[in-house]
């Protein structure tokens, strides 16, 4: 909870303001918090695309993507300490419209997000439940997940996220227990990788379209600079949170394809009927402790997910509304809480009706475009930054080494990972191009006359070079 | 009604309690606060707000880091 309370009410010349209390284990938790949940979920289909080994090596790939992602977000973040993340390093390097698409970008990744994981947290309590030979409805703990984790991100972010650090550590030991249980540093143990593995299935074309899915391992953890505003040491705990994420998640991806491909044949795990493939290998492995410890960790998991998308979506949310891209009255912070409050529960009903009533492959696929979108931007960004506020110029917490290099090749990734996309979802990728190019008018023509369009540049530093 | 139905109804029940909880204080802190208030969060608080560098000037934005006063070529002393 928060632990400065003003109880009285302020003066009316002070500010309230979000609380600085966060530390680098906050932000870790947050990160990979929001994208463990694909380590349990979702890469799979990927095998069914690629087989086993272009399952492998769209997790390398994505893997260099988001490196890149991770880099750049480090650098600009831990300069840029404003809530809204990417949303607050548009408006500073590129301009209005970029902006507000960026902060669209990021409320629908993470409150569709925030929709797969408490859909899935609800049919995880019913699949436990088959277990004991009961039949029982999915829809009410979907909703109760979603109440408690609206209410510990409405009290406060301190606990919000320290409760996402202690469970999304806790869902990671759930996949390093596997590794131990099925002995995974003797290959020929327990796992079948001989017998298992195949040549690629569909060829190289089959790699490609398995990109698409490669996203899941890592999805989210640029979720990490929504926290800029609220972190003690944005120089610090920016940069060594999202890194050490990066190569948790980096280390959990390897060993989630090692020990499902090596008990799983890649016919069944490319179309999991049951969810989740770690939960599944674990079932083959006829331990019911192993069993049960990855049914925690699923859950786990899918929560700890929900919880960082809560946070992430409020917080995008809200630093539109307090520079008036949206109605001001979003911009509002709980005066004993020091929580976008508005913006929570605003978000809150979307992601239910999401939930409640779309399909799991609809939802998720709206956020790994909204994603993707976001990540093509990045090296716009990282140019602009570099090019109008060179190093030296301004203090920057991290900045990362052979630039160009990784805005370049997460461009080309990008780029490779729409053809992926277009592939197998090329009508919902147009749908969603349609609804921005949409909001982007409404943006230009009726809402930009609103825009604090000097007070929103908030950075003291000096006028970019060229200016 | 076995255990399992029980706790269907429990979950129903928690989220809604839950739901009004929230609702409450979203309208008591409207009413109880002005909007002004609510809204007057600033971003880049700390770059913008502070007044006195720190030591050594570690912490201060560059731009506004105070330079060397040059010695007066026309001072006598």
């Amino acid at each position: 909870m928060a632990n400065v309370a003003a109880a009285a009410p302020a003066p009316s010349e002070s500010h309230v303001n979000l609380l600085k209390v966060l530390g680098p284990i906050h932000v870790w938790g947050l990160g990979v918090g929001i994208v463990l949940v694909g380590e349990f979920m979702g890469w799979n289909y990927g095998v069914g695309k690629g087989g086993a080994f272009g399952a492998l090596i769209s997790c390398f790939v994505i893997g260099l993507l988001y490196t890149c992602v991770a880099m750049i977000d480090s650098e600009i973040t831990s300069t840029v300490a404003a809530a809204g993340g990417q949303y607050a390093q548009a408006k500073h390097t590129v301009g209005p419209l970029m902006a507000f698409n960026v902060g669209l970008f990021m409320v629908l990744t993470y409150t569709m997000l925030n929709a797969s994981d408490i859909q899935v947290a609800g049919q995880l309590i019913q699949i436990g439940a088959q277990q004991f030979k009961a039949a029982i409805p999915w829809q009410p703990f979907t909703v109760l997940w979603l109440a408690i984790l609206t209410l510990l991100n409405y009290r406060g972010v301190f606990a919000t996220l320290t409760v996402n650090f202690v469970i999304t550590a806790a869902a990671f030991l759930t996949i390093v227990i596997l590794f131990l249980g099925v002995q995974g540093w003797n290959p020929t143990a327990v796992l079948l990788h001989k017998e298992l593995l195949t040549k690629l299935p569909y060829g190289w074309i089959g790699v490609i379209a398995s990109l698409h899915f490669g996203i899941w391992y890592y999805l989210g953890i640029e979720g990490t600079c929504q926290a800029a505003e609220e972190v003690r040491s944005p120089g610090r705990a920016l940069p060594l949170g999202t890194m050490s994420g990066m190569i948790t998640l980096l280390i959990a991806a390897a060993i989630t394809w090692y020990i499902v491909v090596g008990l799983l044949p890649w016919e069944y795990t490319g179309w999991d009927a049951e969810l989740a493939p770690l939960y599944d290998a674990a079932k083959v492995t006829g331990s019911p402790a192993l069993t049960v410890i990855l049914f925690v960790g699923t859950l786990l998991s899918a929560i700890a997910s929900a919880n960082g998308c809560i946070n992430d979506a409020a917080r995008a949310w809200f630093s539109m509304g307090r520079d008036r891209y949206l109605p001001q009255w979003f911009g509002a912070v709980h005066p004993k809480y020091h929580t976008p409050f508005r913006s929570i529960l605003f978000l809150t009903p979307i992601a239910a009706l999401f939930a409640l009533y779309i399909p799991l492959a609809q939802i998720i696929t709206f956020s790994i475009l909204s994603g993707l979108l976001n990540y093509t931007f990045m090296p716009i960004n990282m140019w602009n930054f570099r090019r109008k506020w060179p190093v030296g110029v301004i203090r920057r917490g991290f900045e990362h080494p052979f630039h160009p290099v990784p805005a370049i090749v997460l461009l080309v990734l990008c780029v490779a990972v729409f053809f992926a996309i277009y592939l197998g979802y090329g009508r919902q990728l147009l749908a969603m191009m349609a609804f921005y190019i949409v909001a982007s008018l409404w943006f230009a023509f009726y809402r930009y006359r609103y825009v604090r369009r000097g007070a929103q540049f908030t950075m003291a530093w000096p006028k970019p070079v060229g200016y | 009604m076995d255990l399992w139905q029980l706790s269907v109804w429990a979950a129903w029940i928690i989220s809604a309690a839950i739901f009004i909880y929230l609702i409450f204080d979203f309208f008591k802190v409207n009413l109880k606060y002005s909007e002004t208030v609510l809204t007057s969060s600033r971003e880049g608080v700390d770059e913008l707000f502070r007044t006195k560098p720190r030591r050594g000037n570690r912490s201060w934005p560059m731009s506004q880091r105070r330079r060397p006063r040059r010695p007066n070529p026309t001072s006598t002393s």
